[in-house]
């Protein structure tokens, strides 16, 4: 296989010049190539032979890739293309470039810093404005987490579904599913193995805001059973326990999307977007607003008061002296006694 | 990993299915659904339950079964919960039962099954 991917980099197949190697599993080899046509990056998959060992099995790739390609968007294309080079047939996808939000906030605890907090709003309204647009239309994710985030080189926030990409190409066949989605970022309910709403995701995306808050998992637990036993069971680890400073306004929003009865959670995207908008605006647009809340600030804010009451309690009495002083008016007189 | 397939993608692609939706069924209406292995006949029951017979249902030798239906996938974690069924997606039952891409869906609506 080395030598065979030292022999793919730099090639050209098609019309794709290999650049690098992306990723390698069970389902094939991913590539990260630039279409010579058309000038832009793109993920090259190319699928193992005895998964398409079949004249059956190529039909049925094929089938299910052009239903995939023909569903999508023609402007916003998943599946660029399917083709074939040297007998080996491989599918083109969308490149994503940049890290998951899961290595960023790795990167970031690595070198002893934190994100901002304008930081970790801006992300977590763009996650929520995903969400919400998906749940507008019907769709939930059930796999809300940090590594399910594409940060761009943009710092662009981008939902994937990995899941998809790792089905593509497998022979398929009918099975029941164990569990959708990762312990962690689980719901109460998705644990319970109830049906789930929209509401599951938003519990998850409080986990995701606590955590790019804190770089810490709310529940925690030595495997994942106890991982689950302490989401529907117990509280989620008091967020100032990591990050003593934070803003009341982001703990409630954060509080109220970790919720374990969804009746009492966000009951749709839409709302935490409104209410991150504001925590956006006052961290833009009204400093004063957001300066008040933090503690050190207020301290710092409290002195410069007591100073300047101290200096004028100096200076009032000689200022109101010369409202009330006693004057000496010295007249023209005469001597009386002589 | 830097590759993959976006949310926003999905439901850019939402407009561009063949899709039967829940909300537009009623009570005795019957839905047969082609996937690439298997054929299933879904009656709507009414409160949310279906009565499913047919592919993986037959091999088990439980049809016909009432069970939900939570929506169709892409094969990944998301799906889309308000549909019944779509061609190229996969239908999920409440069993948690994902079937193979659906190929053909046909809708015998209550009054015309005589």
């Amino acid at each position: 296989m080395v030598v065979r991917i030292k022999f793919m980099i730099g090639q050209i197949i098609s019309h794709y010049k290999i650049l690098e190697k992306l990723g390698e599993g069970g389902m094939g080899i991913v590539y990260k190539a630039r279409d010579l046509k058309l000038d832009r990056l793109v993920a090259l998959k190319f699928l193992p032979a005895n998964l398409l060992a079949s004249q059956e099995e190529i039909a049925r790739f094929q089938q299910e890739a052009k239903a995939l390609s023909a569903l999508n968007h023609p402007h916003i294309a998943t599946i660029y293309d399917i083709d074939s080079a040297d007998g080996q047939k491989f599918i083109v996808l969308e490149y994503l470039s940049g890290g998951t939000l899961k290595s960023k906030i790795r990167d970031v605890q690595s070198s002893g810093k934190e994100l901002s907090i304008q930081q970790i709003v801006g992300y977590g309204l763009q996650i929520a404005e995903g969400l919400a647009y998906a749940h507008r239309h019907g769709i939930i994710h059930r796999d809300v987490k940090t590594d399910n985030m594409i940060l761009t080189d943009e710092e662009t926030v981008k939902i994937t579904d990995f899941g998809l990409a790792k089905l593509r190409g497998s022979v398929q066949l009918t099975k029941i599913r164990s569990t959708v989605g990762t312990a962690a970022y689980m719901s109460p309910e998705q644990i319970r193995g109830e049906d789930i709403d929209h509401r599951s995701d938003i519990f998850s995306f409080g986990i995701v805001l606590y955590e790019l808050m804190t770089g810490h998992l709310p529940f925690r637990g030595e495997h994942e059973a106890s991982v689950s036993y302490s989401i529907v069971s117990e509280d989620p680890i008091p967020l100032r326990t990591f990050r003593p400073q934070v803003l009341p306004v982001l703990e409630k929003i954060i509080e109220r999307c970790l919720e374990k009865d969804r009746e009492k959670r966000y009951q749709d995207g839409e709302e935490i977007v409104r209410d991150l908008q504001k925590v956006q605006q006052e961290l833009t647009g009204n400093v004063s607003t957001v300066t008040k809340r933090s503690k050190v600030p207020w301290i710092v804010a409290t002195g410069a008061i007591i100073l300047v009451l101290g200096a004028l309690y100096i200076l009032l009495p000689s200022k109101s002296g010369s409202v009330d002083r006693k004057s000496i008016a010295v007249l023209p007189f005469k001597n009386l006694s002589e | 990993m830097s590759y993959g397939y976006t949310l926003s993608t999905l439901v850019d692609c939402t407009s561009h299915l063949r899709q039967i939706r829940k909300g537009d069924l009623h009570i005795g209406d019957r839905i047969i659904v082609l996937t690439l292995n298997s054929v299933y006949s879904i009656r709507v029951e009414g409160g949310g339950y279906y009565s499913v017979s047919g592919g993986w249902f037959d091999r088990k030798g439980l049809s016909p079964v009432k069970t939900t239906i939570l929506g169709c996938t892409w094969g990944g974690s998301a799906i889309k919960h308000d549909i019944i069924a779509a061609c190229g997606l996969r239908l999920e039952f409440g069993n948690r039962l994902v079937t193979t891409t659906i190929r053909k869906v046909f809708v015998l609506l209550n009054g015309s099954q005589n």
